[in-house]
C-alpha cells in the first residue's frame, strides 16, 4: 500500500494512512494523547500545545495534533520530555484558571479537570494573583458563558465561522486579555448553539437548560435518534437517576449528523416530562372526555368495532398513521387494518410521487447525506434545510466550503441562499416546468453525460425535446443547464412537501428525468435525494402504509373527497384535523374515532377514545431518516406511569380482536420484514446498533430501462394544473417555512401550548 | 571618524572620507544624497538600473541564480539564503506573491524605518525585481501600522513609479506586467512573523500559521509566496546593477555583503551603521560609534534585537566578527543586527523586566505557554525588581521559561524567556542580591530604597 | 455626545473603503486599512461603522470586530485630539522614557492611558516603535519626535496643550 507509512509510537511498530496527524494514528493504535483545541471536524489549530510528544531528531516536543507522521518517525507520547512538555502546558492552563470545579457544571466531565489529574503537578507553583474576568455571563437564550474559565481553545469560535459560518462567537483582545464573545456583545443567537457547549472542553460554555440539573455520575447514558426531523441526528439520551431525561448530547454519526445537532433536537426534550402528556385512557361518555382504565377503554374499543364490522362490514374502518413512530410500530398497525380488521383504507399524510411504489422510490432516491460531501453540484428544489432540516444546512455548508457549488430553486432556501452559485426565483407552481426547461436546455446543449447513454438520449429527446422555454427566466434556466451539465457529481434534493402543491404532482417524475440527463443515476451517493421533514416520514412509506386495492386514501378518510362510508378511524400518531378545515363532517360523523397520542390534539378532541404513549425515549425500535438510514432507539426509561408504547397498545387490540400475532417484538419485526421487503435487505436488528444502516439501493448495477410512467403525455407547462392532487385545505399553507409537524408541537408543548405532537 | 550615525529629519552628515574603500554608503546613499526619494535623483544615481538589466538581460531563473551567487541571506533574523528561497517558488501558473516584511518591531532594530522614509524606490525596485524572478505580478509592502509618513513615502514613490511606467503594465516595454500595494499593519509585532504577517495582509487577526504548507506552496490567498525584509529586498537592485561578486567581495565567508547594524542604547552616537558583515563589535561600538556613553564603562550587549541572548563584556566577544556564525560561535545570535549596548550601571534585572515585558504585551495569545507562561514571567520578575523576591524564584524563573521556550507554536515564545536565562547566567548575583536586599546591586536604584510595588 | 447608534461612515469614507476593496485580490485584505480610515474619521473605531465596513467588504461583523481589537492602534474608545506615545521598550528605556513618562504624568495630570479633561490630549506608552537609535522617542498620533530630551518633551506637551493640528506632521 503506496499510501501507508510505518512508524513508531511508544515502542509499537504501526501504520497510519500519509497525511495522517500523530495523534490520529496513535489514537487509531490506542495511544492516548489529550487533546483541547484540536476538533476533528476543524481545520488542526496547534494552540493549545498540552498533545505535545517527543519525536526522535526533532529538536523540540512537537504538537500530536498538528504533526504529520512520516516514514520512519519515532513518537515518545510519556517520555520524559513529552511528560515535562505536557505538565508545564497543563501548569499554564491552570495558573489563571477558577478553582470553582465544585459548582462548575462542567466538573466531572471536564477535560481540564480529568487531564489535570493525570498529568498535572502535584501542587501548584503560581503564587501570583490570577486573572479576573466575567463570570456567568448570559451570551443569549441559550448559552451561558465563564470567561475565567475559558482556555482559548477556539474550538467554539472556529464552529461559528468554519462550519455555521455566520455571526457567531469570536474572539476579542488579544494575549493574555483574548476573550470570547460575539460582535458588539449583541445576543448570542444561533440554531446550532448548543454544539458550542458540548465541543467547549472546559466549564467555560454552558447550555443554559442544564446548569445544575445534574453531575455527569448520576447520568445514565442511552443511544438513541433525535426524533425531530428527518435527519435523524445520533443523540444520546442522558437521563438522571433513571428518572429525567435532563439533556440530548450528539453520539457522532458522520454518515448522519458529523457530530452536531440543532438546538430543536438537543434542547427538544421538555415533551417527555410535560405535565401536559396524557397518562390516562379517556373515553367520551356524555359528550366529554373522561378518564377511564386501559380495559375499560379496550373494551369499548373491541365492542364498538365488532359491531360497526357486523353492521358495515370491514371497509367501514380505516386507519391514519402518522409519521413519527417507529417501523415497527407501523409494521403492527399496517398488520392490525390490513390482516386483522382487513380493511384496505390505511394512509398517511405524504407527498404525491406520480403513483411510484414505496420500493421506485427507494430506487430512484440514491442521494445520502454522505454523498453531498462529494458532490460538486447541489440543486435544492424547493428545499429550505434551515427550517426543516438543520442539519442539512451544515452539511450543505460544508459540502460548498469544499469547492461544491449550489443551485436554488424556489422561493425560499434559508440560510443558505446567499452562498448559491444561481438561484432561480420560481413560485412553487412552476417547478414542473423549470425542470423541464432546463433538461430541454440540456438537451440542446448535448454535452451532458447523460445524453451519452443511447436509450436515455432518445427517451429524453422524446419528451422534453420540444419545450418551450422563452421566458424571463430562460438566461438563468440555460445556467443551470450549464452547470449541470458540467457537475462531474451532483446532488438534486427536493422537499417531500412542494409536491404536495397540485401542480407539483408530476413533479418527480421531472426531477428523475434531470438525474437522468445528468447522468447522475450510477453516481454513488449522488442523484436524487427526497428530504422529508417528519422523523420517520420515510419509515412509513417503505412500510406501505398506503391504501390497499379500493382503499382509502387520506384525503378521502378525511372527507374530502366527498362522504365516505367510513364508520371507524384508528389514528396513530397523527393529527390529520390540522390538514382539514375544524368543522370536519367525515370525522364528526366517525361512530368510533380512536386517537393514539402523548398529548391532546384537535384530532384526539373529537375522538371517541384517547389513549396516552410512551414517547420514543420510552420505547425502542428503529427509525428511517430521509436517506433511507434506519437507525436504532432504545429505552432511556420506563414508559410514564399510566401510559403504553403504541406496540403494546396494537397488540393488546389485536388479542382482542382474536388474533396473537406472532410477531411482538422490535426485533422479531424487524428480522421479519429484513426476511420480507428488498427494502431492508442483508439487515439486521442487531447490526442496526451503533450507526444504522442504509437501505440498499434496488436497482442492478449500471444498467436501468426507462420506465414507461416517466413518459409524460403533456408537457409540463405554466398552465396545466393537475386535475387528481390532493391538495389540503389547511395544509401547511406556507409549506418550506414551516418546520415539522412534531416540533411545532413539542415546541408549544414546552412553552405550555397546545398542539400535536407525538 | 567615517560613519556618523543618522539623526532621522535632520541634515544628514557629510560622506565619509575618501581612501577607505571598506566604507561607503550603499543601502543608505540618502545620507550623501539630498533628495534621493525622489524618483528623479533615486534615477540619476543609477536606480532602476538593476530592474533594466534584469528584464533585459536576464531570464527569471537567472535573476534567481545570481541572487544565489551573491550569498544575500535574509535580514530578518534567520539569515536564510535569499535565492534559494526564491528558487523554492514552484514554476506553475497562477497568481504568486511578494510580500515585503516591513513590519520592523524588534526592540533594538530600526534600519528598515530609515530606508523607507529616505530611499522607498530602492525597497520597490528589489521588489519588482523579486517578483520578476518569481514570476509575481503583484508585490505587497506589509509596513507597520507605526510608520504612517513611511507608508506615505512609499505611496508617493509607487505613484510616481506607475508614472514613469515602472509599475503597472508593460514595465519599460518589456512585457512584465507587476503592481505594488503598499499595507499598512494595525500594531502587532506578532505580524512580523511571516505567517502572521500573511495573516494580516488577508484581513484577519496575526495568529501564525500551521507550516507546512510553507508560504512558497501555499502563502498569501493559498499562493506561492515570497516573503523576504526590507532590508534584504533593499540589496537585490544593487546586485543587480553590480552584479553578484562585487555583492560576494563584501562580508565574510559565509554572510557575505554588507549590513545595517542597528546601534542603540548607551553609546555616544547610536544609529544605523552600514558596515561589511563581519565587521567587530569593537569596531561598531569603540571605533565607530565613539564608545560607551558619559565615559562608563561596557557592561553586557544583545548582538541581534531583543531576542538574542545577552553577550559578557569580554575582549572575545567585542573581537568576535557579527556575522550569523561569529555571534553564534559566543552563544548568542546574529538575529536582526540590532546591537544593544548597556553600561555598567544598568541594573539587569529592571532591563530583563522590560525586556520580558514586550513579549507578554506582543503575545498574540493562540498558543497557551506564550500567553499565560510570558505573564507569569512578568508578575515574577516584576516582584523581583520591586523588592518583593523570594527564594526559589530564580529557579522559577528558569522553569518557567525551559516550558515556553520550544513548547510554544512560534518563535515569539522561544523568545521570551531568552533574556532571562542568559541574564542570570552572566549576572545571577544581582538577581540574588534584589531577592536578599530588595534593590539594585547597580545604577541609580542601588542607593535608596526601593519602593514597594511601584507602577510600571 | 454623539449617540453611537447614529455614528455612520461619511460618503468620502466609505468611497475610501470602497477603493480599497477593489484594490486586493480578496476584499476581506482591505479591513485594516479599512479600519484606518474609520480611525482617520472618529478618531477611534466605534461599533457601528464595524459593522459597516463588514457590509461593505461582504464579510461577517464579527469578523471584523475579531481584527479590530487585535490591533493595538486601534482606539476602542474616545482618546484626546492627540495621543502622545513614550515608546518604552528597552533602548528607550535605557535612555530615560521611564523619566519622560513620569514628567508627562505629572505635567498633564493624568496617568498613563489616560486623557485631559479637555480631551486635548491623551498619554500613552507603547512597544518599541523602531527608533532605537534616537531614543527615547515619542509619537504624537502617526509622528515621530526623536532624541527626546525632558525640556523638550515638555516644550512638545505645552505646543500640543494649544494645538489645533498637529505640528509635527511631516508630509
Amino acid at each position: 500500500m503506496a499510501d501507508l507509512v510505518t512508524l513508531t509510537i511508544d515502542g509499537q511498530r504501526l501504520q497510519a494512512p500519509k497525511g495522517a496527524t500523530i495523534w490520529q494514528a496513535a489514537k487509531d493504535a490506542g495511544i492516548f494523547v489529550p487533546i483541547y483545541c484540536y476538533h476533528p471536524k476543524m481545520s488542526p489549530l496547534g494552540a493549545c500545545r498540552i498533545c505535545l510528544v517527543e519525536v526522535e531528531k526533532m529538536p523540540k516536543p512537537m504538537a500530536a495534533c498538528t504533526t504529520t507522521v512520516s516514514e520512519g518517525m519515532v513518537v515518545y507520547t510519556s517520555s520524559e520530555a513529552a511528560e515535562k512538555a505536557r505538565a508545564g502546558v497543563m501548569e499554564f492552563l491552570l495558573i489563571n484558571h477558577p478553582l470553582d470545579c465544585p459548582i462548575c457544571d462542567k466538573g466531572g466531565e471536564c477535560d481540564l479537570q480529568n487531564y489535570a489529574v493525570e498529568y498535572g503537578r502535584e501542587a501548584g507553583r503560581f503564587q501570583e494573583e490570577k486573572r479576573h474576568l466575567g463570570k456567568a455571563i448570559e451570551l443569549g437564550s441559550t448559552i451561558v458563558l465563564d470567561r475565567e474559565r475559558c482556555i482559548m481553545c477556539q474550538r467554539c469560535t472556529r464552529f461559528c465561522s468554519e462550519i455555521v459560518q455566520e455571526e457567531g462567537l469570536i474572539i476579542r483582545e488579544r494575549g493574555r486579555l483574548a476573550q470570547i464573545g460575539t460582535f458588539s456583545d449583541l445576543p448570542y443567537e444561533s440554531q446550532f448553539s448548543g454544539n458550542v457547549a458540548e465541543m467547549c472542553p472546559v466549564g467555560a460554555l454552558t447550555s443554559r437548560t442544564y446548569r445544575f440539573k445534574a453531575r455527569p455520575w448520576e447520568l445514565k447514558h442511552t443511544s438513541s435518534v433525535c426524533p425531530h426531523c428527518a435527519v435523524g441526528c445520533n443523540i444520546e439520551i442522558d437521563n438522571r437517576l433513571g428518572r429525567q431525561v435532563v439533556r440530548f448530547m450528539s453520539r457522532e454519526n458522520e454518515a448522519v449528523d458529523d457530530g452536531f445537532l440543532c438546538d430543536r433536537g438537543r434542547y427538544g426534550h421538555g415533551f417527555i416530562h410535560s405535565e401536559q402528556r396524557l397518562s390516562t385512557p379517556l373515553l367520551r361518555k356524555n359528550g366529554r372526555l373522561e378518564p377511564v382504565g386501559w380495559d375499560e377503554a379496550f373494551s369499548f374499543i373491541i365492542a364498538r368495532l365488532q359491531q360497526i364490522c357486523q353492521q358495515f362490514g370491514s371497509k367501514a374502518i380505516g386507519g391514519i398513521a402518522g409519521t413519527h413512530n417507529t417501523n415497527e410500530e407501523f409494521y403492527l398497525f399496517k398488520r392490525l387494518i390490513n390482516d386483522v380488521l382487513g380493511s384496505p383504507n390505511l394512509d398517511h399524510y405524504h407527498g404525491h410521487f406520480s403513483s411510484l411504489n414505496p420500493e421506485q422510490v427507494a430506487t430512484f432516491h440514491t442521494a445520502t447525506i454522505e454523498g453531498l460531501d462529494s458532490a460538486k453540484l447541489i440543486v435544492l428544489v424547493g428545499v429550505n434545510p434551515s427550517v426543516r432540516q438543520p442539519i442539512m444546512e451544515l452539511r450543505i455548508k460544508k459540502a460548498l466550503k469544499a469547492g461544491a457549488k449550489l443551485i436554488v430553486i424556489g422561493p425560499n432556501a434559508g440560510a443558505l441562499e446567499r452562498f448559491a452559485t444561481l438561484h432561480l426565483h420560481v413560485p412553487m407552481e412552476q417547478f414542473s416546468p423549470a425542470i423541464g426547461a432546463i433538461i430541454a436546455a440540456m438537451i440542446w446543449r448535448g454535452t451532458a453525460k447523460g445524453f451519452e447513454d443511447p436509450s436515455i438520449n432518445q427517451h429524453l429527446q422524446s419528451v422534453y425535446g420540444n419545450f418551450q422555454t422563452g421566458d424571463a427566466l430562460s438566461h438563468e434556466i440555460n445556467r443551470a443547464a450549464s452547470l449541470l451539465s458540467k457537475a462531474e457529481t451532483c446532488s438534486i434534493l427536493y422537499d417531500e412537501v412542494v409536491t404536495q402543491k397540485a401542480a407539483n404532482a408530476d413533479l418527480v417524475r421531472d426531477l428523475i428525468n434531470l438525474v437522468l440527463a445528468a447522468g447522475q443515476f450510477w453516481s454513488e451517493g449522488h442523484g436524487l435525494g427526497l428530504l422529508t421533514a417528519d422523523n420517520n416520514a420515510t419509515g412509513v412509506r417503505d412500510l406501505d402504509l398506503l391504501p390497499g386495492q379500493g382503499g382509502l386514501s387520506y384525503a378521502q378518510m378525511l372527507g374530502l373527497k366527498g362522504a365516505t362510508h367510513l364508520k371507524a378511524l384508528l389514528v396513530m400518531g397523527a393529527n390529520p384535523l390540522q390538514h382539514v378545515q375544524k368543522q370536519n363532517k367525515a370525522l364528526a360523523n366517525l361512530e368510533l374515532l380512536v386517537v393514539q397520542d402523548m398529548f391532546m390534539s384537535a384530532t384526539a378532541e373529537l375522538a371517541h377514545v384517547v389513549l396516552p404513549v410512551a414517547s420514543f425515549a420510552e420505547k425502542e425500535g428503529t427509525f428511517t431518516n430521509w436517506e433511507g438510514r434506519v437507525q436504532k432507539v432504545n429505552v432511556s426509561l420506563p414508559p410514564l406511569q399510566g401510559t403504553a408504547p403504541d406496540a403494546a397498545i396494537i397488540l393488546e387490540l389485536a388479542s382482542r380482536l382474536g388474533e396473537v400475532l406472532d410477531i411482538r417484538t422490535p426485533s422479531q419485526i424487524f428480522d421479519h420484514l429484513a426476511r420480507i421487503s428488498p427494502l431492508y435487505k442483508d439487515m439486521s436488528y442487531t447490526t442496526l446498533a451503533g450507526k444504522g444502516q442504509l437501505r440498499p439501493l434496488i436497482r442492478e448495477a449500471d444498467e436501468i430501462e426507462v420506465p414507461d410512467w416517466l413518459q409524460r403525455a403533456t408537457l409540463p407547462t405554466p398552465e396545466i394544473l393537475r386535475q387528481e392532487s390532493e391538495e389540503y385545505p389547511n395544509g401547511l399553507t406556507d409549506l418550506l417555512d414551516a418546520a415539522p409537524s412534531v416540533d411545532v408541537g413539542r415546541v408549544r408543548r414546552a412553552e405550555g401550548d397546545g398542539g400535536t405532537a407525538r | 571618524m567615517s560613519v556618523i550615525n543618522y539623526k532621522s529629519n535632520q541634515i544628514f552628515p557629510p560622506p565619509p572620507p575618501s581612501g577607505d574603500p571598506t566604507y561607503q554608503y550603499i543601502l543608505l546613499k540618502h545620507r550623501v544624497v539630498p533628495g534621493l526619494r525622489k524618483l528623479a535623483v533615486y534615477q540619476k544615481e543609477g536606480g532602476y538600473e538593476g530592474l533594466k538589466k534584469a528584464l533585459n538581460d536576464y531570464q527569471p531563473g537567472q535573476v534567481i541564480d545570481l541572487v544565489k551567487q551573491s550569498g544575500l541571506r535574509g535580514r530578518g533574523g534567520a539569515g536564510f539564503p535569499a535565492g534559494t528561497k526564491w528558487s523554492f517558488i514552484p514554476k506553475v501558473g497562477g497568481a504568486k506573491y511578494v510580500c515585503c516584511n516591513a513590519d520592523e518591531s524588534e526592540p533594538g532594530t530600526f534600519s528598515n524605518h530609515e530606508l523607507i522614509e529616505n530611499n522607498p524606490h530602492q525597497l520597490i525596485e528589489g521588489i519588482l525585481i523579486t517578483c520578476y524572478a518569481i514570476g509575481s505580478e503583484l508585490g505587497f509592502i506589509y509596513i507597520r501600522g507605526e510608520f504612517a509618513r513611511g507608508a506615505r513615502v512609499l505611496e508617493e514613490a509607487v505613484k510616481e513609479a506607475r508614472a514613469a511606467g515602472l509599475v503597472g503594465k508593460n514595465i519599460l516595454g518589456t512585457g512584465f506586467n507587476c503592481e505594488v500595494i503598499v499595507h499598512r499593519g494595525a500594531g502587532a509585532y506578532i505580524c512580523g512573523e511571516e505567517s502572521a504577517l500573511l495573516e494580516s495582509l488577508e484581513g484577519k487577526r496575526g495568529f501564525p500559521r500551521l507550516r507546512p504548507p510553507f508560504p512558497a506552496i501555499a502563502g498569501l490567498y493559498a499562493r506561492p509566496t515570497v516573503i523576504n525584509n526590507s532590508e534584504t529586498l533593499c540589496n537585490v537592485p544593487h546586485i543587480l546593477r553590480h552584479g553578484p561578486e562585487w555583492y560576494a567581495n563584501y562580508g565574510t565567508e559565509k554572510t557575505k555583503g554588507f549590513r545595517l547594524y542597528c546601534l542603540s542604547g548607551h553609546v555616544e552616537r547610536p544609529g544605523n551603521y552600514e558596515l561589511p558583515c563581519g565587521t567587530t563589535f569593537r569596531k561598531l561600538i569603540y571605533d565607530l560609534a565613539g564608545g560607551v556613553w558619559k565615559g562608563r564603562k561596557l557592561k553586557a550587549l544583545i548582538p541581534g534585537g531583543s531576542s538574542t541572548p545577552f553577550l559578557a563584556a569580554t575582549d572575545e566577544v567585542l573581537d568576535t566578527p557579527m556575522d550569523f556564525e561569529g555571534i553564534a560561535a559566543r552563544g548568542s545570535m546574529q538575529g536582526s543586527a540590532g546591537v544593544i549596548v548597556f553600561d555598567d550601571q544598568t541594573c539587569i534585572v529592571g532591563a530583563v523586566l522590560r525586556l520580558v515585558e514586550f513579549y507578554k504585551d506582543e503575545s498574540c495569545g493562540k498558543c497557551t505557554p506564550c500567553r499565560e507562561g510570558t505573564q507569569w514571567l512578568v508578575q515574577i520578575l516584576h516582584r523581583l525588581e520591586h523588592g518583593e523576591g523570594r527564594p526559589g524564584d530564580l529557579e522559577l524563573l528558569l522553569n518557567v521559561g525551559s516550558n515556553i521556550a520550544g513548547k510554544s507554536f512560534c518563535l515569539l515564545g522561544d523568545s521570551a524567556p531568552v533574556p532571562i536565562e542568559s541574564a542570570l547566567k552572566l549576572f545571577r548575583e544581582e538577581f540574588e542580591y534584589h531577592i536578599h536586599q530588595g534593590r539594585c546591586m547597580v545604577g541609580p536604584g542601588a542607593n535608596r530604597p526601593v519602593t514597594i510595588g511601584a507602577a510600571h | 455626545m454623539v449617540e453611537e447608534s447614529n455614528l455612520k461612515l461619511t460618503g468620502e469614507s466609505r468611497q475610501k473603503i470602497v477603493a480599497l476593496k477593489q484594490l486586493y485580490p480578496s476584499p476581506r485584505s482591505a479591513v485594516l486599512p479599512a479600519l484606518h480610515v474609520v480611525q482617520e474619521q472618529f478618531g477611534y473605531v466605534p461599533v457601528p461603522p464595524m459593522a459597516e465596513v463588514a457590509d461593505i467588504l461582504e464579510i461577517l461583523h464579527g469578523e471584523v470586530e475579531q481584527v479590530a481589537t487585535f490591533y493595538r492602534m486601534y482606539h476602542q474608545q474616545p482618546v484626546g485630539k492627540f495621543v502622545v506615545k513614550v515608546c518604552d521598550s528597552i533602548s528607550c528605556y535605557l535612555r530615560g522614557s521611564d523619566e519622560l513618562l513620569a514628567q508627562g504624568q505629572q505635567k498633564l495630570g493624568v496617568k498613563c492611558g489616560g486623557t485631559t479633561p479637555d480631551g486635548q490630549i491623551t498619554l500613552d506608552k507603547i512597544e518599541c516603535l523602531a527608533a532605537c537609535g534616537n531614543a527615547p522617542c515619542i509619537q504624537v498620533n502617526d509622528e515621530f519626535i526623536y532624541d527626546v530630551t525632558p525640556a523638550q518633551f515638555d516644550a512638545v506637551l505645552d505646543e500640543l496643550k494649544r494645538a489645533k493640528k498637529n505640528p509635527y506632521f511631516v508630509p
